[in-house]
C-alpha cells in the first residue's frame, strides 16, 4: 500500500446565500474551494476539502509511503517545513494532506472516520451560526428559526459596528431559537474588529441585557494579554484561535489562560493537528469547538474529541459539487456510516464550475475592515439590508 | 451497531512462573479478542469494570470508552489502562494492522533507556551514598559513550528527597558528569520544588510515572514545571498517553514511555510528535511480544495487534 500521486481541484462556488461579518458587513456569496485527492497503488483515494494549494512542494515528504501511518507523516511534514515556514499556506497544505490521509486510512479500514478515531457514536451537538451580518432582520429570523426547527438551541451572531443593531438582532436570534428551548445559548463574534478595551465596553453593555455563552475573537488572535483581559472583565467566556494554524501558535493562549474555548478546524494543520490541539486543551482544562466547514466533514473529528462542546454549522449552501453523509436533527449533526469523511465529488458539477466560474459578490481573501482595533467606522445606509441605529 | 464487535466477555489467565501477572482478554461476539497484561489485583478490578461499563459496547469506540470509564467515581485507573490496552489491541486486529499502524505511527525503532547499560540511554537510581552514586554514573557513562556521541543519563531520586536535597546532590554530580534528566527530584505534586530544581541544576526535571490521568498533568502544564513527561501506559492507558503526549507537545517537551509489558509501549513511538525514549522491560519467556530489542534499540514487527499473548 503506497501513496502514488495526488490531484488538486480548485474552483469558485457561489453559495445559496450571502455571508458576512464586521469586516465584510456588505456580505459575499462567492467562495473559493479546493478538493485534494491522494492516490494509492491500490486505487483507493483519500479526499479533503480546504484551501491548501501548496501540495506539490510537500508531496515528496509522503510519496511512496504507506498512507495509514498518518501521524508519522504529519511529524515528517512538520519537520519538512522547518525552514520553509510551517505557517500560512504551507500549514494549510500540510493540513489538507493530513486530512486526506485520515480519510484514506478510514476508507481502508472500511469505517467512517468518527469510528476509526474511537468515537462511540457519529453524533455531535451543533450550534447555528449565520455569518449573518448581511442578512436582513427577516432573513436572520428565518435562518435561526429554521435551525431551531432542527432542534438547535444555541446561535452565534456577527456583531461589532452598530450597538443598537446588535441588541435588536440578538433579540431576534433569541426569539427564533426559542422555538427549540426556553433558554437559547447566545454567542457573539466580532472577528477581531475591536480592540480589547473596546470589546470590554461593548460586551459589558450587551451583558446588561443578554446572558452570553461566549464572545469570539474579542481581541487579536495572538494577543493573549488582550484576550485574557476581556475574559476577566466580562461574564461570558472568550473563544479564539480560529485564525491560528497550529498548536504552537495556540501555545501562548493556553499557557497564559487567555481563551476559555478554542475554535478549531482542519485548517489547524489537519485532523492530526486539530486533535493535538484538542488534547493539549484537554490537558489545560479548556474545551474546544469545531468550526464550520463544507459538508460538515470535520464533525467526524469532533465526535471523537474528549473535550468538544458544540460544532458550528452555517449551512450557506456550498456543497453543489459534493455528496455527503450527515444531517442535522435533534440539535445534532448525525453522521452516517459511509467510510472516511463520507464525502464524494460530483465530477460533472465540478467540471462545470471550473469551466465556467460563477459570478457574484466576492472579496477573497476577506480583508480586515478600516478602523479595526482603533475606532469603529459606522455603517452607511445601504451597506446592510437592516435598519441602522440613529446617531445620538 | 454491527453485533460482531460488541464486547461480550472478559477472561483472566495466569502468567506461568509470574504469579503476580495476568493476561486479560476482552472478547467480542464475532470480532477480534483484545489482550493486555497487568498485575493480578488490577485484572480483577478490570474484569469488574468491564462487566459494569463495557459489555454490550462497540469495541472500536476506544477513546470514547476511555473517557467514559474515567468519568466514573472512584475510578481504578490501572484497570482502565488495562482495558484501554486490550481495546486498542482489538481495534488494531479489526483493522488488520499492527498496533503502531492503527495509532498512525510508522513502526519506527525507539532508543531504549535501561538500568543495565544495554540501552542507548541509562537510568540510575540514586541512593543516600553519594560516592557510590558517582561510581554508578561513571560506569554508565563509560558503557554508553561507546554508543551515542553524547551519553544520555537519567537519574532517579529516592522517594524521600526534597527539592533542596536534590539540588545539593545534583550540583555535586554535575561537577563530574553531564546528566540529561532527573526523575522525581521531589514529590510529584511539588510544582514549586520542580521549578526550583530545574532552575538550579542543568538536568531536566522528569515526572509522571505514577500519573493516571490528565488531572495530574494539568497543574504541571499550566506551570510548565517539567522538562520531560514520563508516560506509563499501565497507569494512564494508551489513549491517555497519546493525549498527554500531544499536550506536552505544546511546549515540545520530550516523552519517555516507561516500562511496559512486552515493551508494548514502543508501538506508540511513531505516533507521538516528541517521543524521545522507551524504558526497557524484561520480557518473561512465556510471554509473546512483537517488539524486538537489540543493541539498545527496540522495534515492533508487523504482527497484527499489540503482539501480547502467552506461548502455548
Amino acid at each position: 500500500m503506497k501513496i502514488t500521486g495526488f490531484r488538486l481541484d480548485t474552483y469558485m462556488m457561489r453559495m445559496d446565500r450571502e455571508v458576512g461579518d464586521a469586516n465584510l458587513p456588505e456580505g459575499v456569496d462567492l467562495m473559493p474551494g479546493a478538493i485534494l485527492r491522494i492516490e494509492t497503488d491500490e486505487g483507493v483515494e483519500g479526499l479533503s476539502l480546504g484551501f491548501g494549494t501548496g501540495i506539490a512542494d510537500l508531496f515528496p515528504a509522503i510519496e511512496g509511503r504507506d498512507p495509514r501511518d498518518v501521524v508519522a507523516h504529519w511529524i515528517r511534514m512538520n519537520d519538512w517545513l522547518h525552514k520553509a515556514g510551517n505557517e500560512g499556506m504551507a500549514s494549510l497544505s500540510l493540513g489538507a494532506i493530513d486530512s486526506a490521509l485520515w480519510d484514506l486510512k478510514a476508507k481502508l479500514a472500511g469505517q467512517p472516520l468518527w469510528r476509526l478515531l474511537g468515537a462511540r457514536e457519529g453524533r455531535v451537538k451543533a450550534y447555528a451560526s449565520g455569518l449573518d451580518y448581511s442578512l436582513s432582520d427577516e432573513d436572520l429570523f428565518a435562518f435561526y428559526r429554521r435551525m431551531a426547527e432542527k432542534g438547535i438551541t444555541a446561535g452565534k451572531l456577527k456583531v461589532g459596528l452598530d450597538f443598537e443593531g446588535d441588541l435588536r438582532r440578538l433579540g431576534i436570534m433569541r426569539e427564533a431559537l426559542s422555538f427549540a428551548t426556553d433558554r437559547p445559548g447566545l454567542m457573539i463574534d466580532s472577528n477581531e474588529y475591536w480592540s480589547a478595551k473596546q470589546a470590554i465596553r461593548w460586551i459589558s453593555r450587551i451583558e446588561e441585557k443578554f446572558d452570553l455563552v461566549w464572545v469570539e475573537e474579542p481581541a487579536r488572535r495572538w494577543d493573549y494579554h488582550g484576550l485574557r483581559q476581556v475574559s476577566r472583565a466580562i461574564k461570558a467566556d472568550v473563544a479564539s484561535a480560529e485564525n491560528l494554524k497550529s498548536l504552537h501558535q495556540i501555545y501562548p493562549l493556553l499557557a497564559n489562560d487567555a481563551a476559555d474555548v478554542l475554535n478549531i478546524s482542519a485548517n489547524h494543520s489537519g485532523v492530526t493537528g486539530c486533535r493535538q490541539i484538542a488534547h493539549a486543551a484537554h490537558g489545560f482544562g479548556v474545551p474546544v469547538s469545531m468550526m464550520n466547514c463544507q459538508a460538515n466533514f470535520m464533525a467526524h473529528v469532533a465526535a471523537a474529541l474528549p473535550n468538544h462542546n458544540m460544532m458550528e454549522i452555517v449551512d450557506p449552501g456550498r456543497e453543489h459539487c459534493l455528496t455527503f453523509d450527515n444531517r442535522v436533527e435533534d440539535g445534532h449533526i448525525v453522521i452516517g456510516d459511509t467510510p472516511g469523511f463520507g464525502v464524494g465529488v460530483l465530477e460533472d458539477v465540478l467540471a462545470r464550475l471550473q469551466a465556467d466560474p460563477p459570478q457574484g459578490k466576492g472579496k477573497f481573501p476577506f480583508p480586515r475592515r478600516e478602523g479595526a482595533g482603533r475606532f469603529i467606522v459606522p455603517l452607511k445606509q445601504g451597506d446592510v439590508p437592516w435598519e441602522l441605529s440613529k446617531p445620538n | 451497531m454491527e453485533d460482531g464487535v460488541k464486547i461480550k466477555n472478559i477472561s483472566i489467565t495466569a502468567v506461568p512462573e509470574h504469579p503476580d501477572q495476568a493476561l486479560v482478554s476482552l472478547m467480542t461476539e464475532h470480532g477480534p479478542c483484545g489482550h493486555s497484561i497487568c498485575d493480578v489485583a488490577v485484572s480483577e478490578a478490570a474484569a469488574d469494570l468491564a462487566r459494569r461499563l463495557l459489555f454490550g459496547e462497540d469495541a472500536r469506540a476506544v477513546t470514547a470508552l476511555y473517557a467514559h470509564m474515567h468519568s466514573q467515581d472512584n475510578k481504578p485507573a490501572a484497570a482502565i489502562a488495562t482495558l484501554d490496552m486490550a481495546l486498542w489491541d482489538a481495534k488494531a486486529k479489526g483493522e488488520g494492522v499492527p498496533l503502531w499502524r492503527s495509532l498512525g505511527g510508522d513502526g519506527r525503532s525507539a532508543y531504549l533507556i535501561s538500568d543495565d547499560h544495554s540501552g542507548h540511554a541509562a537510568r540510575i537510581t540514586l541512593t543516600d551514598d553519594a560516592a557510590n552514586d558517582l561510581d554508578a554514573i561513571a560506569a554508565a557513562h563509560k558503557a554508553l559513550s561507546r554508543r551515542l556521541v553524547e551519553p544520555v543519563i537519567m537519574v532517579m531520586a529516592p522517594e524521600n528527597w526534597t527539592a533542596d536535597i536534590a539540588i545539593a546532590r545534583m550540583q555535586e554530580i554535575e561537577q563530574h558528569f553531564d546528566i540529561s534528566y532527573i526523575e522525581a527530584p521531589c514529590s510529584a505534586e511539588d510544582i514549586e520544588g520542580q521549578l526550583k530544581v530545574s532552575a538550579a541544576v542543568r538536568a531536566g526535571v522528569a515526572e509522571g510515572r505514577s500519573f493516571s490521568g490528565r488531572q495530574q498533568f494539568a497543574p504541571h502544564l499550566k506551570a510548565r514545571s517539567l522538562d520531560m513527561f514520563l508516560l506509563n501506559i499501565h497507569e494512564i492507558g494508551i489513549t491517555g498517553a497519546i493525549e498527554m503526549a500531544d499536550a506536552a507537545f505544546t511546549y515540545e517537551l520530550p516523552i519517555l514511555i516507561t516500562g511496559s509489558a512486552g515493551n508494548v509501549g514502543v508501538h506508540l513511538a511513531g505516533a507521538m510528535p516528541y517521543f524521545a525514549f522507551a524504558e526497557k522491560s524484561v520480557v518473561p519467556s512465556c510471554l509473546t511480544t512483537s517488539v524486538h530489542c537489540d543493541n539498545g534499540i527496540a522495534k515492533p514487527d508487523h504482527t497484527i495487534g499489540n503482539g501480547l499473548g502467552l506461548h502455548t
